[in-house]
């Protein structure tokens, strides 16, 4: 998708997107600040994203997890608050092993993706990203359902036992 | 959901055959951090998108849930307190009903007694004016009756205002009648403001019941005042 085709869809995107964050946020101005932080995000891979497909769905998930995000940010400010009146915290804070742990994995994630076919990589993103049912991919590449099921399967197998084995190493 | 549905549900993604809301669903059993190994692989495979839409569902469906919870308490609270204003509401005119009636009854039959009490004074009084006679028992019942009527007596800071308010011959019945409307304007006034909006029709149907009734037993008292 170009910038110029998203800046199109940007209002339809954001309304959609400022919903699920009011929905969320008793506040208006979080509700905001989480549409702004989600539309940045659609916005830096707006070109890594195929506009044939379901995009407001992708944004829905997008603001979902900004949602997310944004309270776990705002429950870590209450924790600090809470550590500096010596209080009990209401939840545990990530430390920075936790991020570090965090970050490997994505990594290696990152790498396990890269071993799998262009057409399997393709399909396990649709439903991993975008959240397809197998007759949705169907219908937007042509592929048979049957095909696409072990498509999918072959390449979550793939994933997994690459996973495992190097989560035990 | 046990740890064996949740092993067939990972089976059945591994083989490429979940629905997207069985996906969802596995991710939000997935959010759980005393997870075995594989699983984490699982999670990791599921993507953080669709982990952080899982935790996004539980936030809500948490918070829906507290939500309810608070709910329902606060149904039960607003019907015990109904409940208890009612029964205190009822209680207290079924207190002051029975109480007025008491009194007056009393206070008919002591009017009543105390005209024959007074029967050998009459006697002796025989060749004073008739007028004077009458005038005597008057006085002497009016003050059993006001002996009956008092109302508590307020703090002396008031007393002077409401001896100066009010006027100083004021005839004897004129106070009784004065006394008893006061004590129900008062009755009406304090259960008023217990009341709540929805009740108030039905509040006023009683208020009304028990005003005639006040209504009636002072004619009662008159009645049997006018026959001394």
């Amino acid at each position: 998708m170009t910038r110029s085709e998203f800046e199109n869809i940007a209002q339809q995107l954001r309304a959609q997107m400022l919903k699920v964050a009011l929905d969320f946020f008793d506040s208006k101005d979080d509700a905001e600040d989480v549409t702004q932080d989600a539309m940045l995000q659609l916005w830096r891979y707006c070109e890594q994203i195929d506009g044939s497909r379901n995009v407001l769905g992708l944004a829905v998930r997008v603001a979902k997890n900004c949602c997310v995000s944004h309270y776990r940010r705002q429950r870590q400010e209450t924790n600090y608050k809470s550590q500096t009146l010596k209080l009990k915290p209401p939840i545990e804070i990530e430390s920075p092993k936790d991020q570090l742990e965090a970050e490997d994995t994505q990594r290696m994630m990152t790498e396990v993706m890269a071993l799998l076919k262009p057409r399997e990589r393709e399909l396990f993103e649709m439903r991993r990203v975008e959240g397809l049912s197998t007759k949705q991919i169907s219908e937007q590449t042509g592929i048979p359902t049957k095909s696409i099921s072990a498509m999918v399967s072959g390449a979550r197998m793939k994933v997994f036992l690459e996973l495992k084995k190097r989560m035990k190493q | 959901m046990t740890d064996k549905e949740i092993q067939q549900l990972i089976d059945s993604y591994l083989k490429g055959t979940t629905s997207p809301e069985e996906e969802r669903l596995l991710a939000h059993e997935l959010l759980r951090h005393d997870i075995p190994e594989e699983w984490k692989a699982v999670r990791l495979m599921l993507g953080e998108l669709a982990m952080g839409e899982a935790e996004y569902d539980n936030i809500m469906a948490n918070r829906k849930k507290k939500a309810t919870v608070i709910t329902l308490h606060r149904r039960w609270i607003a019907a015990a307190a109904s409940l208890l204003l009612i029964i205190g509401i009822g209680a207290t005119l079924w207190w002051t009903a029975n109480d007025n009636v008491t009194t007056v009854e009393t206070l008919v039959a002591q009017a009543g007694s105390v005209k024959v009490s007074q029967q050998p004074k009459i006697e002796e009084m025989k060749k004073e004016p008739v007028e004077m006679k009458k005038k005597a028992e008057t006085v002497d019942s009016m003050k059993i009756i006001k002996e009956q009527y008092r109302m508590p007596r307020p703090p002396k800071h008031y007393l002077a205002q409401v001896e100066t308010t009010e006027p100083e011959l004021m005839d004897e019945e004129e106070q009784i009648e004065r006394a008893v409307a006061e004590e129900l304007r008062q009755m009406e006034m304090e259960m008023m403001a217990q009341m709540k909006a929805s009740m108030q029709s039905d509040f006023m149907e009683i208020t009304n019941e028990i005003r005639q009734r006040g209504e009636r037993v002072t004619q009662r008292v008159e009645m049997a005042l006018n026959d001394e």
